[in-house]
């Protein structure tokens, strides 16, 4: 298990120099820059600003800089190019965007899991009846319709018609009802697919039937012996939806203007911050790995079978 | 089968029997037994219990092969009936996978009534802005500002965009861009998939290793981000180039986005075929390929990829909606397709900036574009179902 663990701690190093060096080359070797303006700046002020940000260095001894103080984990080193906050440091514009980021999948990840599990364990209980026809029709309408068009509906109908929830920004639990809901409708879909068919095939094994022999109550049976088993798949499910969740993210902080990180990450995308773009894409991949290892620990833990092979 | 055939799959010998039918594979039993009641089965068939075992033999008696039989169908008008009933099961027996596939997916109703709706969105699509265009005048780029942002009307169906362009021909053309998009995409991802899948699989070893850490690697990275990395260095690229000269086109956002979104979705493809592979090479008919002095590449190519088709076709029929989603969410945040061009994505984003005021130019390519996935997810649920049975629910 140790050894599972380290091996796959070794390689987030390796894979997190590859994200730097094909971002970095990706977005160093095209035209343009972050100078550029419809009226171009003064050459003296345009060299002396790229002076400051070190662009006029030969560009490996750039790629080495750059990596070195994401080795020594120097944020202030790099700091924004943008023109609209000179000398911010990246670390601070990571550490203002990434929690609101997090909150955002965070709730969203619990509607999807409220809505789905519950959906899906409804549909399995009363299988082929009409409760489960409906639960998984809407299913299949959730996975159809895109989040960019999801929230702009939910704001037109919950905010602009019926005011109930203000229609953007993310400062107060009424205002991320609508974020979360657009992000994590999507999700559930999927996880009431899963659970139900997870459920339904675990029902009709050995040990389900030896708890009913036992005379165990069918809530007990249920949420300690058909769950526990039924729900693997969701489990796995997790990993890939976590990291789409937090790519989602980019596009429903679009719509609601929030000011997370996946929307810090496309503007300075646009505006060539190289120094954001590439510390916003390392956060996110560190992150993702993680949750990665995370998920394939917790499934080990879950299903005792996947531990004896690792 | 064919009549002319039918003579000489009647020989008494069996042999020939043989030569006729030799496509039978086992899957097609069940429908054998289904199509073909015991009491019809006829007399031939007993000739060659090795072909059709265990259904023959346990439930017709042997019977005598009669005279009647023998003779060619055209020269005995008495028993036109029975002649029909070779020929239906003749036909089962050489049904291929294709055909096996096709029975099953059309008895499930989702699968027919998405490719229903699919076939006629892509004929609206290929056909429909050709159409408007010639009959009614209605061209997606004709603007008419004294028109302006009207609701739907009988001169322009779906409404007018505030530019007063008409709707239904944008979306049908939008729909061109996201239907080639997503076809080009799919295709790229499956030419790469396959061939790096199989020969990882096929190699096997330390080339294998190699080759699927490295897919592992490109897993990890967060791909749509490198995406819209790709796309803004793109538009870099396209202002400072001379747009005249010959090679321009390849820095278009179109055919950036035909590569960009090909290349990140052919990894699950590598994986799926490698799986496949891998577990073919095992099987007898391999070895046998090989003992007849058949080339590494010949087998990969004659062998191998034809049946690991089946996930892969399933696969890619998935593949296409999630491009088709990702094309309109870089359209989205405007890195995709550039006005004046309109993809589902482009005009779902305008739409929702005038929503309040004209929700038809929301509504309707934001229907499309649900419709299309809606479809084209429910026909991938479908050929699961009926080209790997034991994945279904």
């Amino acid at each position: 298990m140790l050894n599972f663990i380290l091996r796959r701690l070794m390689q987030l190093p390796v894979a997190l120099v590859a994200v730097a060096t094909v971002t970095f080359l990706l977005a160093r070797l095209a035209p343009g820059g972050p100078f550029d303006r419809a009226r171009r700046l003064p050459q003296e002020v345009e060299r002396r600003l790229a002076q400051t940000c070190n662009l006029d260095a030969p560009l490996w001894e750039q790629y080495v800089d750059f990596l070195a103080s994401w080795l020594r984990l120097d944020g202030n080193a790099c700091t924004s190019m943008s023109l609209s906050y000179p000398g911010r440091s990246v670390w601070e514009i990571i550490a203002d965007a990434f929690p609101l980021s997090l909150q955002l999948g965070f709730w969203s990840l619990i509607v999807a899991l409220l809505l789905g599990l519950g959906a899906g364990i409804l549909a399995a209980l009363r299988q082929n009846t009409w409760v489960d026809h409906l639960a998984m029709s809407t299913a299949i309408v959730g996975v159809s319709v895109p989040n960019f068009v999801l929230g702009p509906l939910l704001i037109l109908v919950f905010s602009l018609s019926l005011g109930w929830v203000p229609p953007a920004r993310w400062d107060g639990p009424t205002s991320w009802l609508l974020p979360s809901l657009t992000l994590g409708v999507a999700y559930s879909a999927y996880i009431s697919r899963l659970t139900r068919a997870g459920l339904l095939e675990v029902v009709r094994q050995d040990f389900m039937r030896t708890a009913r022999a036992k005379g165990l109550p069918p809530r007990i049976i249920l949420f300690r012996h058909g769950l526990r088993a039924g729900l693997l798949p969701v489990i796995s499910y997790l990993g890939p939806a976590a990291s789409s969740l937090f790519t989602g993210s980019v596009v429903v902080e679009q719509i609601f203007s929030i000011p997370g990180l996946g929307r810090t990450f496309v503007d300075a995308a646009l505006n060539r911050d190289y120094n954001v773009v590439l510390g916003a894409v390392l956060v996110y991949a560190a992150f993702l790995m993680v949750m990665n290892l995370v998920v394939d620990l917790l499934y080990g833990w879950l299903d005792p079978r996947v531990r004896m092979e690792t | 089968m064919t009549d002319s055939k039918t003579p000489d799959a009647k020989t008494p010998d069996g042999q020939t029997n043989a030569k006729t039918s030799s496509p039978v594979d086992a899957p097609v039993d069940d429908s054998l037994q289904e199509a073909a009641p015991p009491s019809s089965m006829p007399p031939r068939t007993t000739s060659s219990p090795s072909l059709l075992p265990a259904v023959v033999n346990a439930t017709t008696p042997p019977v005598e092969i009669s005279g009647p039989t023998k003779s060619a169908p055209g020269t005995n008008l008495a028993q036109p009936q029975r002649d029909e009933r070779e020929l239906k099961v003749a036909s089962v027996a050489g049904a291929s996978l294709t055909r096996d596939v096709l029975t099953r997916v059309l008895q499930n109703r989702m699968g027919v009534w998405s490719s229903g709706v699919l076939l006629v969105l892509g004929l609206c699509v290929a056909f429909g802005p050709w159409l408007l265009e010639s009959a009614f005048q209605l061209t997606p780029l004709a603007t008419d500002l004294s028109l302006g942002a009207t609701p739907p009307s009988s001169s322009h169906p779906l409404g007018t965009d505030i530019l007063g362009r008409d709707m239904l021909a944008r979306i049908l053309q939008g729909g061109q861009l996201s239907f080639s998009i997503a076809i080009v995409a799919t295709f790229v991802s499956l030419t790469i998939g396959v061939f790096y899948g199989a020969i990882a699989g096929y190699t096997g070893g330390r080339v294998d290793n190699l080759m699927m850490r490295f897919v592992d690697v490109l897993y990890a990275l967060p791909y749509l981000f490198l995406v819209i990395i790709l796309m803004v260095m793109v538009r870099g690229v396209r202002t400072a180039i001379d747009p005249t000269a010959w090679w321009a086109f390849l820095a278009h956002p179109s055919l950036a986005l035909f590569f960009a979104l090909g290349a990140v979705q052919w990894l699950t493809m590598a994986r799926i075929v490698r799986g496949q592979v891998l577990s073919l090479k095992q099987l007898d008919f391999v070895v046998a390929a090989r003992t007849m002095g058949v080339s590494n590449l010949g087998i990969l190519w004659r062998h191998l990829v034809p049946n690991s088709l089946g996930p892969v076709i399933v696969y890619a029929t998935l593949t296409v909606p999630s491009v088709i989603l990702q094309e309109a969410f870089l359209s989205f945040l405007g890195l995709g397709i550039e006005a004046p061009d309109a993809s589902w994505g482009t005009l779902i984003n305008d739409g929702r900036k005038a929503m309040s005021a004209s929700w038809w130019l929301l509504a309707f390519p934001a229907a499309f574009l649900a419709t299309t996935i809606f479809a084209l997810n429910a026909l991938g649920d479908g050929l699961r179902d009926a080209l790997d049975p034991q994945s279904g629910e």
